[in-house]
């Protein structure tokens, strides 16, 4: 199906998939953090 | 490299340049060649743009500076899914509507030709430099492990891109780029795998993981502010996020990528995607580099891993005295194994206490070696007068080498060329369309038509011949990875301010802009040569100056600096 410019495939609108985008860094620093923490 | 080792790495090369050729057929108009048809979908985009990021110095510096360093390099890129996000609502919808073929294109629009020019010229500069350190390193690969002169190398590397680059075009490139992501993931996937698998059979990956940790090289996360430290959390973040602003959002070999989107929508997704993947895909391959220091740990490793320096030691009167170094040396490392294995055995014994000590054993013995293996670093120093020596882009190799079964050597090194393939092909395919949209097209007035693609051939195979040519230089720079990143940081916060002015400064006209910018160039020259300052810090720095000398112009620089009200 074509997309239109409006909305991502995805999550319904642009704003659902930044909060994504950011949730995903987020998760990345507190993990990588974790993961620095368990294993020194 | 066994038969079965070449038959992959051809097999792979040739598949590559096959099916770049194949998929990149059919480039009839200007439009054609540098747009790639605009009808790329968002996943096609987005294994471009990283893969035109992902140069084979990913596979070389990487590994190596977290087998030195540890993980805190991953912070660099922390910045990248803010850019994508930012870049993603301002400069992708702006650049679409305008139908631009060039990043540059816009400044003309708003400033005039000479702001476009100068933006477009920065980015000539740097880029075609870069792009000739990005292909030295496979270079320097083959010419370590096979001993095939530099010279050769770089040619045929050289010859393999141009091959697809030249004749098919923006197309060529993003499919081509597919098909390296696929030979990269497998590649690295493998001989993290292998690496593992590799360990001593009582040493599992969380012993293995745990005996780096305890030795620091899982510092991933820095959250301490200074300025002259190059990767915590905050230079990553923000002087990361304009560094990544600018490269994403103004570096014709990035913009090109999802400019060939069939939509603005698949454009974005192509770029944020890129934003998901780059950070885990950063820390994988730094924790690749960690299994090999835990590899090491139990295996022998050598004083050096750079042959190179160690052989013009062992030609000169210092000889005798390394050798004694290395023994010395190799008996540092034997008491560091028996420590490691020490701190395994009481951690399966579970007694906290004695994980303590045995913990604190194995640091001593570390810092032991270490100080041994800095004595003979000053002895491949006094043998190598000013040459800083640096073996971090040898120590991947050197284990993929002696330690990883046939098959998948040749592999890894198809992933180390693909990698080299995918970033110069991106690179000289924007430094062509930069040179026909915004040199031959603006300045000679040529036609979009049929005569555009062979304009764009021609630019395209110069700017490759030209990048070969520097490459010839890169010898003699240190780690490469930093010396790409330094260098684009030099310009990089210069052609971001540009464009953030000409977006967010509406009273700001075309000869302050170019004006502010050539100052702010200069004012980061200077840093970077007067100053300590880490590289990343340059990117904000070169953007603020920019901004703010072009909105102080604005005021105080009479009636010309200011915009038409109307």
């Amino acid at each position: 199906m074509p997309m239109t410019d409006g909305a991502p495939p995805i999550l319904g609108t642009w704003r659902r998939l930044y909060l994504l985008v950011l949730g995903e860094l987020l998760l990345c620093i507190l993990g990588f953090r974790l993961f620095s923490w368990i294993f020194s | 490299m066994s038969r079965l080792d070449w038959f992959v790495l051809g097999g792979a090369l040739l598949f590559v340049v096959c099916w770049g050729l194949y998929k990149g057929r059919g480039a009839t108009t200007g439009e054609g060649y540098i747009g790639g048809g605009r009808d790329h979908r968002w996943w096609l985009i987005g294994l471009s743009i990283i893969a035109t990021q992902t140069s084979a110095i990913t596979f070389l510096s990487t590994p190596g500076l977290a087998y030195v360093d540890g993980m805190r390099f991953v912070q660099f890129y922390f910045g990248l899914p803010l850019a994508a996000i930012v870049l993603s609502i301002t400069a992708l919808p702006l650049y679409h509507r305008l139908k631009v073929s060039t990043a540059y294109e816009i400044l003309e629009d708003r400033f005039d030709l000479k702001t476009r020019l100068l933006a477009a010229g920065l980015f000539l500069i740097q880029r075609s430099l870069a792009v000739g350190i990005t292909i030295f390193a496979p270079a320097l690969v083959l010419s370590v492990l096979l001993g095939w002169s530099i010279h050769a190398n770089i040619l045929l590397v050289g010859v393999l891109v141009m091959t697809y680059t030249v004749v098919g075009g923006t197309r060529a490139v993003a499919w081509a780029h597919s098909s390296q992501m696929v030979i990269i993931a497998f590649g690295m996937i493998l001989a993290g795998v292998m690496t593992a698998h590799r360990l001593p059979a009582h040493v599992s990956l969380s012993d293995a993981l745990h005996v780096a940790g305890g030795l620091g090289r899982l510092n991933a996360i820095d959250t301490r502010f200074d300025l002259n430290n190059r990767y915590n959390l905050w230079s990553g973040l923000i002087g990361g996020f304009f560094l990544m602003l600018s490269y994403f959002g103004t570096d014709q070999s990035q913009v090109q990528r999802y400019l060939a989107g069939s939509s603005l929508a698949q454009g974005r997704l192509g770029l944020l995607l890129n934003g998901m993947v780059k950070v885990p895909l950063q820390f994988l391959i730094l924790l690749l580099g960690v299994l090999v220091f835990a590899f090491y740990q139990f295996n022998a490793p050598p004083l050096f891993f750079n042959p190179g320096p160690v052989k013009q030691v062992m030609a000169g009167p210092d000889a005798p005295a390394y050798r004694a170094t290395e023994a010395e040396y190799a008996r540092a490392r034997a008491v560091q194994r028996q420590r490691a294995e020490a701190f395994v055995a009481a951690r399966h014994g579970g007694d906290a206490s004695a994980i303590a000590a045995t913990k604190q054993q194995l640091q001593q013995a570390q810092a032991e070696s270490e100080a041994v293996r800095v004595k003979g670093l000053a002895i491949i120093e006094k043998a190598n007068p000013g040459s800083h020596p640096s073996d971090i882009n040898y120590i991947f190799l050197a284990y993929v080498l002696s330690s990883l079964p046939a098959g998948l050597v040749g592999l890894v090194l198809a992933a180390v060329f693909s990698g080299s393939m995918s970033s110069m092909s991106g690179e000289i395919s924007a430094l062509g369309a930069t040179t026909v949209v915004d040199l031959w097209r603006r300045l000679i007035g040529g036609s979009r038509g049929a005569r555009e693609v062979w304009v764009g051939r021609i630019a395209t195979f110069a700017w490759g011949c030209f990048a070969m040519a520097f490459a010839e230089y890169a010898a003699r720079l240190g780690s490469l990875i930093e010396a790409v990143n330094i260098l684009g940081s030099l310009f990089y916060g210069t052609i971001l301010g540009i464009f953030i002015t000409a977006f967010y400064l509406k009273r700001v006209r075309g000869g302050t802009a170019f004006y502010a910018a050539l100052a702010a160039e200069a004012g980061v020259l200077l840093c970077f040569k007067f100053t300590n300052i880490s590289f990343l810090w340059y990117n904000l720095i070169g953007c603020l100056a920019v901004v703010g000398l072009a909105w102080g112009f604005s005021w105080f620089g009479g009636p010309d600096a200011v915009a038409d009200p109307a």
